[in-house]
């Protein structure tokens, strides 16, 4: 019994802890953060960010860094939110979107693994060429609005219960097959392998370039999946999604990093990271407090997820000296 | 030795490259709109790189320290409402901007201190700072615009004055530059930097404070943001938060296309990339180009930078003359 109470304690499971907490102190502190038109609303931004990153996740746990998804996710909201306006049937625009997204990601790819430029460099590169493309078929800074409302985008921008239960099912269903993915086949094992000693992986015959290249073009495609179901939730094409959607994106993965596997980005903790920012964000609204107050929060997160991490490897690394002693 | 002038040769192939580039592209606009080599469009040319130069400028400190800085555009954010709110508040322009400035050098020295003495992940640790920055930035005003006192405090001669001709930010970012060349290239100061980027480890049993120094780097580049989104405002002659948030592309750009040139973070190579960048951007606006193409030249030429910068120009110089020789001399036996 006492070993089930300290494992449930261990710093792995303290984010589900402070995750709960906070839902109870909201529902307690405010009547309107109860209502299921509340719940509505945080499940459909969280499904949307957990779409967004759940790329991302494998990228930063194999040691690369991706900045560019929010600006492929702006570029791909643009696109379709275009294409639905000049006729293309809504059945088609979003592939067109999320192949021209996809585009922007196996190109950083290549750049990385080929001319192996840091990450971060051919990231911020196709990033702001993406933003700059939208941009210009956007006309401006200005959102895109969608004027002739699709029957699809009234169904699910409106809520209807059922349509959004399909939504999060799908989902859901395509964060347990990355679950899957990661921890039950080799693809999954070289990937934390990347992540740990890129040397050793590459003397082992892990095909580095491959790998890259082909998580950085599934990084791309899903945060154009993202960008699509931005604007069929909320007719309309955001040519610039930087601000909060980078900051919750990292927020995700990083605080995601702490549940599971302790100091490591891995699915699930993205998922339990996505929900606590959308809970977040959509609590501090009904309580009084301010969108920005939120900001603050998320970075406070973010340090102190990574000084849970420092001093998890600290003790481990000191176990270890005396263990070699 | 013999290594050394070696790669001093292949460093001088490369900045010939990018100089002929530069003039090459210099060239072309030219020809395409004779306007472009007019005094008032250089001076326009030079008010454009001077912002872009100056953050990137900041950021060339970290990136010598061989970190990665997340955290200051966020932080610019913050440094600039900081001053905007200080005018509203009546303050005369120079103590605002100094208050501001310090806003940012808090931030900058928390920064150091997670990441040179704590030891915390760069870039995840200075993207938590900056979210909190960047909500601090809202504190203010929650989120609206700041106008109070911008007219009559005399905050817009920051942005509009000349010193003898020439704008006072190119001035302020040509004093900025002479100052960093001198800190980074001249003096003891700046090889300290550099072992740290290169081995803390060695740097620290040699006695390097590496602790102070990675501080004082981030401490650098986010006054050097501030500074940056200061002038930006006096030149918007508002307080806006969300104006500072522009700057992450421009500092990384400049600074990775100066790499790209002399395979390290300096001064020169990142202002010559933010005048290479500044002088394609403005060809551009010159031929009547909206402004969301600056993103787009921003990212090709940091790619085009990648590229070039992976070519060994005296290899494929060798090569030819090999072959040139084997067909001259008929085979090498």
């Amino acid at each position: 019994m006492k070993r089930l109470v300290t494992s449930l304690f261990r710093p792995q499971y303290m984010l589900v802890w402070v995750f709960l907490a906070m839902v109870v102190f909201f529902c307690i502190e405010a009547p309107s953060f109860r209502s299921a038109s509340n719940l509505v609303r945080a499940v459909k931004s969280s499904s949307v960010i957990a779409v967004m990153v759940l790329g991302l996740t494998w990228i930063v746990a194999s040691g690369e860094i991706d900045v560019s998804f929010p600006s492929v996710a702006g570029l791909a909201s643009v696109v379709t939110a275009l294409a639905i306006e000049n006729g293309v049937p809504w059945t088609v625009a979003p592939f067109i979107a999320i192949a021209a997204g996809t585009v922007f990601g196996l190109l950083s790819g290549f750049l990385i693994a080929t001319f192996r430029c840091p990450s971060l460099i051919a990231t911020i590169a196709i990033g702001s060429i993406a933003t700059g493309i939208a941009c210009i078929i956007a006309g401006g800074y200005a959102p895109v609005r969608l004027t002739s409302t699709v029957g699809i985008v009234k169904t699910l921008g409106s809520g209807g219960i059922g349509v959004q239960l399909l939504w999060t099912v799908i989902v859901l269903g395509s964060y347990i097959a990355f679950k899957y993915i990661q921890d039950h086949t080799t693809t999954g094992q070289h990937l934390y392998a990347l992540g740990e000693n890129r040397q050793a992986s590459l003397e082992a015959g892990i095909r580095e370039k491959k790998i890259i290249m082909s998580f950085f073009g599934l990084s791309a495609m899903l945060a154009s999946c993202g960008g699509v179901v931005w604007v069929l939730f909320y007719a309309q094409g955001v040519p610039r999604m930087e601000g909060t959607v980078f900051i919750d994106g990292m927020t995700a993965v990083f605080l995601g990093a702490l549940v599971i596997k302790a100091g490591k980005p891995n699915v699930i903790g993205t998922f339990i990271g996505a929900i606590f920012l959308a809970f977040l964000t959509n609590g501090l609204t009904p309580i009084g407090l301010e969108d920005y107050i939120g900001s603050m929060i998320k970075g406070a997160l973010m340090i102190f997820g990574v000084v849970i991490i420092a001093i998890s490897r600290y003790r481990l690394a000191k176990r270890a000296v005396a263990a070699a002693r | 030795m013999v290594q050394r002038r070696k790669d001093i040769s292949s460093e001088l192939i490369t900045l010939g490259v990018f100089c002929a580039l530069q003039i090459g592209i210099m060239r072309v606009f030219t020809v395409l709109e004779p306007r472009f080599m007019s005094v008032d469009n250089l001076l326009g040319l030079l008010n454009l790189v001077a912002p872009m130069a100056l953050v990137g400028l900041g950021l060339t400190f970290v990136a010598v320290t061989g970190y990665a800085d997340m955290s200051f555009h966020f932080v610019s954010c913050f440094g600039g409402m900081t001053m905007s709110h200080m005018i509203a508040q009546g303050l005369s322009p120079l103590p605002a901007i100094l208050i501001g400035g310090g806003a940012g050098a808090a931030f900058g020295v928390i920064n150091g201190v997670m990441i040179g003495k704590f030891k915390l992940p760069d870039m995840v640790a200075t993207l938590g700072l900056g979210a909190i920055a960047f909500g601090m930035a809202y504190l203010y005003s929650g989120g609206t615009q700041i106008t109070d006192h911008f007219n009559d405090s005399g905050i817009k001669l920051l942005y509009t004055a000349r010193v003898a001709s020439i704008p006072l930010p190119v001035v302020l970012t040509a004093i900025a530059y002479a100052v960093g060349f001198i800190v980074l290239n001249r003096s003891t100061l700046g090889r300290r930097f550099y072992a740290i980027g290169s081995n803390a480890t060695a740097a620290r049993f040699s006695g390097v404070r590496v602790e102070r120094y990675v501080i004082a780097a981030f401490v650098i580049c986010a006054v050097v943001a501030c500074l940056t989104n200061i002038i930006k405002m006096s030149a918007l002659a508002k307080g806006e938060i969300e104006a500072g948030l522009m700057w992450l592309m421009p500092a990384y750009s400049a600074v990775f296309v100066g790499v790209s040139v002399f395979k390290k973070p300096t001064v020169m190579g990142t202002f010559l990339g933010a005048l290479l960048i500044g002088t394609v951007q403005k060809g551009f606006l010159l031929l009547g180009k909206s402004t969301y193409v600056m993103e787009l030249v921003m990212g090709v030429l940091l790619i085009v930078s990648i590229v070039v910068s992976r070519i060994d120009f005296k290899e494929i110089i060798r090569r030819r003359r090999f072959r040139a020789e084997l067909a001259a001399g008929g085979g090498v036996s």
